[in-house]
């Protein structure tokens, strides 16, 4: 365990050290260079270099493939200090000595950490670690890029995953297996994202402005250093006031006895989050518990909704403690890292305003200008050599890989970087409608380019999103909204309320107040207007099918009628009138998400326009130490983003299998909690150092008291990781599980991971179950895995085909012929018969002893093995 | 002046050339391929085909043959042919290294190296090593000769030749740190120095490294993608490093007394010649032979101690005790006696003597232990040495030192010559025991031929074509076989059979069967054979040693043949096979 810990430390720390001079000629504009990014962009491009290579064909998927990416990196490393000079890079390095040491001590603990966390619940058991587990092994096992499905042989993943990629490339160049991978990938992300929060929150802290001697912040930049550790804190270990809950909760606060003798709470009953409404276990305690569940789950549902028949859906509100606790390699774990590489580059552009800003940005001026009949000029389009300049293309290159690490983040974080660029050009050149313009433009190229950089994932993914509809009966309570996010809310809020009260004169909420109304009735406007289309879809449906249409009218009046059908089953009524006016009446009667964002976006929109280019003289004189660059502005956008998330779902949202806002809010407040973290350390470290006196103790007070209720989430979380510590047997290997409690079927596993690669048949079952296993840990493709999953990532079924009936009747059936049809049918190599197979389906195994020669067998597995299976295509 | 072209120095180089050329061509397509040689050739043979696949750690050797293949068609003569002709190439290299090593020493080397019985077995092998000391040699030579773009175009080949470059480069890099760390201040007076000789090379003051990159680049990507044919083949280039690496966690491959005894017996001349000079030049401070010295020791000890090593990567080791034996040998023969005459009589009479003593000693392992007959023998071959010793010192006696001296050095050379001459022919695998070639990667394949014969025959009976009859070929995994099976047209490969499947011929482990119940006939077959080295007895070691002779490892396989394919049987009736 400590030897693959430590090969994954050296290993990374080498790609960090190699990413060095990339990161200082990037970042330039960051006081630390982007040190702190190092090894994540430096495994960033790593990792493109080789998947790129890999899907092209020129590189191998093993060590010597891996290897030569990383030699690549290393000479374009070598190309970057021949322009930028070794002696500038070393001079610096050794100026920045106690930082560098402050974001390596960082780095180590937390990654040994948490690296401690999953070695004391390792298993790769249980919600989609399986799924991600398979990934990894497909991955390693994959000759060839892209990587098999392992899941669905004879097919290509199709899915975001790049961070699978990373990993499995560590994996391989260390010679770790999969399983152990796993494990270590958690902690190496975890490790990853707390750098690269410090960074963010480090570069802002330290920015001087208009030169050495003015500072934003009264404090050093050693200082700094240790400030920035806030921002770790917030990103990862700061969690929802679930936790909290749940202490009064099992305290038993606020219950009542009623003369039946029952427990009885108006304010549970109110909160209204699941399980926490039910009497908690007598006697109380003081430690959350929850007999038959598991208590620290709640914290990522806290959010309910309802359709309008009261019906609940399940949402996901995962916070990041929460998923380092749970232990999944999803990709929204996989992408912080680069999210926050992101947000450093932006942070760079908006420092240094790399990025060239021409005056009359091109696209929309091209096209007015043809409309005007003049000619269509290419240079038109990129003027000021707008494409042509590095800085555009890396950025696109990093906002791109987002999209291959988690598609959901690509255009979140292309709007927080073309909303910098736009609002550098706003302080350059005042507020039009413009800015708009720009702004759709901006996005528009960055993903273009991103979508280039990144093709031969495109070519082989199939998104599950099926649209954008509106929401017309979900929306979020403004209680669930601020047990979800208070801890971050109220120190930024707190600052909101200092910062205009220091600079109310020049703050113009008048302005915020238009906006952020503007902005929400607009929302309403365009979520109603799209309801309406929605609910008036199935009349539009029966009036074309009235009219004797021609076939694509026929099919189109059907689809119409089906659509607004399944809207109207969401909604849970079948009465347009009905639906519209009770959403807008549950809306008014639950105001508190709305009425907080509303505040929210007011004020932060009121503040960016104090940064505005000044009007006067006088106002230039009275503001320009802060104008310059000033990290405030920076923050405000981060949040404005994040309220953008928030606000977004209350209106409208991603429609994809389930139906509902599930991944909508679970991916966007998501995302909300990183941008808003790292605004809340940075308002914290505003008011600690601003504040003086009696108003220092009451921020004090209130800012420890929310923190600590923050904590109570992550200190029971790893309490209860404790226990496991206590119960013994520190190991990082996922698969260690299997070989503890079915030592068989390891066995037989292993005999698998050495074997030929080769399809595998397995019995197929629900996801979130131990169906698929053999895939999983082998590497090996099988017929079908978890068949909902494999339908949310090829949005259906059709690949599918009738795979899942046909493997039972493999099993199944006692007639040769029909099973070696199958077997030929899916180039099935390997039968495995173990005791998944035997409970999940009444196998009937004398065909198979009969033709087939059993390659495997201990006491409880049998593979056998179809000689006339054609080797998998290299 | 004019520049001749065929002096006699071109033409001994030219007859080094003939020599290797000769010993790594003849009988060169006779043998199978051994396992891991036609895991590589097999690899050829796919791209060839167009067949994607994945490059192994020696992308020259595998993108190169493929293209030969793809050119003339596969065969046992054209997988070996590229490293033979490299093998043949690198003698002409010493001809670069005139002005660094001396002339003299130069042709000797281009000697050594044709002869020498390790790189005569690399060089007969389908192996990536010979490409990379031949191109390393060859980029050495031009770089120091002033080329950067010959030398640029060898050091991109050298790359692509597979683990062994990383070995040669791990080598000399210990070598250069040792001689920065270790090398001595003084000198003595009146003795060339290292750096005098090697300044020779170069008529430029500055080496030509910025010249060279480009070169390397371009032939590193040209010739490792086969022309960007193949992109993945410089992959496989990392991935020689990465092999190299990974060699270091392997088992132990190879005996150290297997090791020693088959370097030691197998370059017994450049060992005595090379230990001398090295010796010597430690004793005068001579920088070029300390540096060859450091070489060789550190070559030696590498190969001993790295746990992948294979009997052929003695070659490593061979190169730097060449160029120190060869240095020796121009010292000895730079000036001769005045009377050559005595010199010549007693260099025959005491060649006469070893060869008899040799003779003598050749006997033992064959002889009873009863009677006293081997110490006899052994008494034989110490009376020759006594007696050849006593002869030069009364020739040096009589005539002069320098007379009696040479005599006695050169008939001792003429003795070790022919050892070397009889080990390099034993190195081409050509004699009466091939098995019992020590420079083997894998086993041999002894009946390799008799069962493609026989399957084509059967193949001819059945199918009226040598090609066609279907074969599976069960739980055998053994690439020779998959080499030898490659031009069939119906050929499967599986861990087990399924029981409705009645193939005509299968092969099988020995030990197991196609199918229970089912009619076939076998016939089993010498498969691989090696010698058992760790069980051999000093005897034995002996025996060896005279004659390639040993016990061997057999490991065999059966031909199963259905029998209503043997003449005048019927076909088995349907209801009899397995349901």
């Amino acid at each position: 365990m400590i030897v693959s810990f430590l090969l994954w430390y050296i290993l990374i720390s080498l790609v960090g050290i190699l990413a060095l001079p990339l990161t200082f000629r990037v970042f330039s504009g960051l006081t630390d260079r982007g040190y702190a990014f190092t090894r994540i962009f430096g495994l960033l491009v790593w990792g493109y270099v080789f998947w790129l290579l890999a899907s092209l064909r020129v590189l191998q998927n093993n060590q010597g493939g891996i290897l030569l990416a990383l030699i690549l990196v290393a000479l374009i490393s070598i190309f970057v200090i021949r322009k930028t000079g070794l002696g500038e890079i070393t001079a610096w390095l050794r100026r920045f000595r106690a930082q560098m040491m402050i974001t390596e001590v960082l780095f180590l603990l937390t990654f040994a950490g948490w690296a401690l966390v999953r070695a004391a619940d390792p298993a790769a058991l249980g919600t989609e670690k399986p799924m991600e587990l398979a990934f990894i092994n497909a991955i390693l096992r994959s000759p060839l890029f892209p990587p098999h499905d392992p899941w669905l042989s004879s097919y290509a993943i199709s899915y975001y995953y790049f961070g699978y990629v990373m990993t499995a490339m560590l994996a391989k160049m260390t010679a770790i297996p999969g399983s152990v991978a796993f494990n270590l990938a958690s902690s190496l992300w975890f490790g990853l994202t707390a750098t690269g929060a410090y960074g963010v929150l480090f570069n802002l802290l330290s920015k001087r402005s208009g030169g050495e001697k003015t500072r934003v912040f009264p404090v050093s930049q050693l200082a700094s250093s240790f400030w920035g550790l806030l921002a770790p804190i917030f990103v990862l270990i700061v969690s929802n006031l679930e936790g909290f809950l749940e202490v009064l909760h099992a305290r038993g606060i606020f219950w009542q006895r009623a003369p039946d003798g029952n427990l009885v709470s108006a304010f549970w009953r109110w909160l209204d989050i699941q399980e926490l409404v039910r009497p908690p276990s007598i006697p109380f305690g003081l430690i959350p518990e929850r007999s038959g569940g598991i208590w620290w789950w709640r914290a990522s549902r806290v959010l309910q909704d309802y359709d309008l028949a009261g019906q609940s859906r399940e949402i996901i509100d995962e916070f990041p403690f929460f998923s380092f606790l749970l232990g999944d390699l999803h990709p929204h774990v996989l992408a912080m890292p680069f999210v926050l590489l992101a947000i450093g580059l932006a942070l760079n552009v908006y420092y240094t305003g790399q990025i060239k800003l021409s005056p009359q940005t091109g696209f929309i001026h091209a096209i007015r200008e043809w409309l005007n009949g003049r000619a269509f000029g290419w240079s038109a389009l990129e003027p000021d050599g707008f494409l042509r300049t590095w800085e555009t293309w890396l950025a696109a290159f990093v906002l791109g890989s987002l999209a291959f690490l988690n598609t959901w983040d690509f255009p979140i974080y292309v709007g927080l970087f073309c909303g910098v660029l736009v609002f550098l050009r706003y302080q350059r050149a005042g507020w039009s409608i413009q800015r708009v313009g720009e702004l759709l433009e901006y996005m528009v190229v960055f993903i273009i380019l991103g979508v280039i950089l990144y093709l031969p994932f495109y070519l082989g993914f199939s998104s599950q999103a099926g649209g954008i509809i509106p929401s017309m009966a979900f929306f979020t309570r403004g209680v669930h909204f601020w047990v979800m996010f208070c801890p971050l809310l109220l120190p930024v809020l707190l600052w909101f309320m200092w910062f205009w009260r220091r600079h109310r004169r020049e703050v113009a909420i008048r302005n915020g107040l238009l906006f952020a109304s503007g902005l929400i009735l607009g929302l309403w406007f365009i979520s109603y207007l799209m309801g309406w289309l929605a609910l008036s879809m199935p009349v539009w449906g029966n009036m074309i099918l009235m009219g004797r249409p021609s076939d694509l009218l026929q099919e189109l009046g059907e689809a119409m009628i089906a659509i607004g059908s399944q809207f109207y089953g969401l909604q849970g009524s079948s009465d347009a009138g009905v639906i519209l006016f009770e959403s807008l009446k549950k809306r008014l009667m639950y105001p508190g998400t709305w009425l907080t964002l509303f505040g929210l976006l007011c004020f932060v929109w009121s503040f960016l326009g104090y940064f505005r280019k000044p009007q006067s003289e006088g106002e230039y004189l009275a503001k320009e130490p802060w104008l310059n660059k000033n990290p405030d502005a920076f923050v405000l956008l981060l949040f404005l983003v994040g309220i953008g998330l928030t606000l977004t779902p209350e209106f409208i949202y991603l429609r994809d299998q389930f139906g509902w806002r599930m991944n909508t809010i679970f991916k966007f407040y998501f995302q909300a909690w990183i941008l808003w973290a790292i605004a809340a350390a940075y308002a914290s470290v505003q008011l600690w150092t601003h504040l003086r006196s009696f108003w220092r103790a009451g921020f004090a007070v209130l800012w420890c008291l929310t923190l600590l209720a923050a904590l109570v989430y992550p200190l029971f979380g790893l309490r209860m990781k404790s226990i496991a510590i206590a119960a013994g047997g520190l190991t990082l290997d996922g698969a260690a599980y299997l070989e503890k409690y079915s030592p068989d079927e390891m066995e037989a596993i292993r005999f698998l991971q050495a074997a030929e690669s080769g399809v595998v048949a397995e019995a197929v079952g629900g996801s979130y179950s131990s169906f698929g296993r053999v895939s999983t840990l082998s590497g090996n493709p099988t017929v079908l895995g978890w068949p909902g999953h494999e339908s949310q990532w090829r949005g259906g079924a059709a690949e599918m085909g009738s795979r899942e009936e046909d493997i039972r009747t493999l099993y199944r059936t006692a007639d040769w012929n029909e099973a070696k049809m199958i077997l030929e049918r899916y180039n099935i190599r390997y039968v495995y018969i173990g005791p998944q197979e035997r409970s999940t389906y009444r196998v009937n195994e004398v065909k198979f002893t009969g033709f087939l020669q059993p390659v495997f067998a201990n006491s409880g597995v049998v593979i056998y093995e179809n000689p006339s299976a054609l080797p998998l295509k290299e | 002046m004019k520049n001749r072209i065929l002096t006699v120095e071109n033409f001994l180089y030219l007859a080094a050339f003939v020599i290797a050329a000769g010993l790594r061509f003849v009988g060169l397509g006779r043998e199978s391929l051994s396992d891991y040689e036609a895991s590589l050739a097999l690899q050829a043979l796919a791209l060839s085909r167009g067949d994607l696949a994945t490059i192994s750690p020696q992308p020259f050797y595998v993108l190169w043959t493929g293209f030969v293949f793809f050119l003339f068609e596969s065969s046992n003569l054209l997988a070996r042919l590229l490293p033979a002709f490299a093998g043949s190439i690198m003698t002409l290299g010493p001809y670069l290294y005139r002005k660094a090593l001396g002339r003299n020493s130069a042709l000797f080397l281009a000697f050594g190296l044709a002869l020498s019985p390790a790189l005569v077995g690399a060089s007969r092998q389908a192996d990536g090593l010979t490409f990379s000391l031949c191109f390393a040699t060859l980029a050495t030579g031009f770089f120091l000769n002033n080329s950067p773009a010959m030398a640029g175009i060898m050091a991109g080949l050298a790359l692509l030749g597979g683990p062994t470059i990383w070995m040669l480069l791990f080598i000399l890099g210990v070598v250069f740190l040792w001689g920065r760390l270790f090398s001595p201040r003084e000198r003595i007076e009146g003795e060339p120095q290292a750096e005098e000789v090697v300044s020779l090379a170069s008529s430029h003051h500055e080496l030509p490294w910025r010249a060279t990159m480009p070169w390397v680049l371009g032939s590193f990507l040209f010739a490792g993608t086969l022309f960007f044919n193949q992109l993945s083949g410089i992959s496989a280039a990392t991935s020689s490093l990465v092999s190299f690496f990974g060699g270091w966690s392997a088992p132990l491959k190879i005996g150290f007394a297997q090791f020693v005894i088959a370097l030691v017996s197998g370059e017994a001349l450049t060992f005595g010649l090379g230990l001398w000079a090295l010796g010597r030049g430690w004793w005068y401070k001579n920088r070029l032979e300390m540096l060859l010295g450091r070489w060789f020791v550190v070559s030696l000890i590498f190969v001993l101690v790295y746990p992948s090593h294979r009997m052929i990567d003695a070659a490593l080791v061979a190169i730097p005790l060449w160029c120190l034996a060869s240095r020796q040998i121009e010292r000895w023969f730079q000036r001769l006696p005045e009377e050559r005459l005595p010199s010549f009589v007693l260099a025959a009479a005491i060649l006469a003597l070893y060869i008899f003593g040799w003779i003598n000693i050749a006997g033992t392992p064959t002889t009873q232990e009863l009677g006293g007959e081997i110490q006899l023998r052994w008494l034989s071959f110490a009376g020759a040495v006594i007696i050849s010793l006593l002869m030069s010192v009364l020739v040096a006696w009589g005539w002069s030192p320098r007379v009696g001296g040479y005599g006695l050095r050169t008939g001792i050379l003429g003795v070790l010559l022919i050892y070397l001459a009889f080990n390099a022919w034993s190195a081409t695998g050509l004699g009466r025991q091939p098995a019992a070639n020590p420079w083997r990667t894998a086993p041999y394949l002894q009946d390799s031929d008799l069962l493609a014969v026989t399957i084509e025959q059967f193949s001819s009976w059945k199918a009226m074509n040598r090609l066609a009859i279907d074969l599976t070929v069960v739980g055998v995994d053994s690439p020779g076989l998959k080499w030898l099976l490659r031009n069939h047209q119906a050929v499967q490969y599986v861990e087990s059979i399924a029981a409705d499947q009645n193939p005509s011929l299968v092969i099988t482990p020995v030990r197991s069967s196609p199918l229970s119940g089912a009619s076939y006939t076998g016939q089993d077959f010498n498969w691989k054979q090696s010698p058992a080295w760790s069980l051999m007895l000093p005897r034995e070691w002996m025996k060896w040693l005279f004659f390639r002779e040993a016990p061997f490892e057999r490991e065999a396989i059966v031909l199963w043949v259905r029998s209503d394919l043997f003449p005048g049987v019927e076909p088995e009736p349907a209801e009899n096979k397995p349901q």
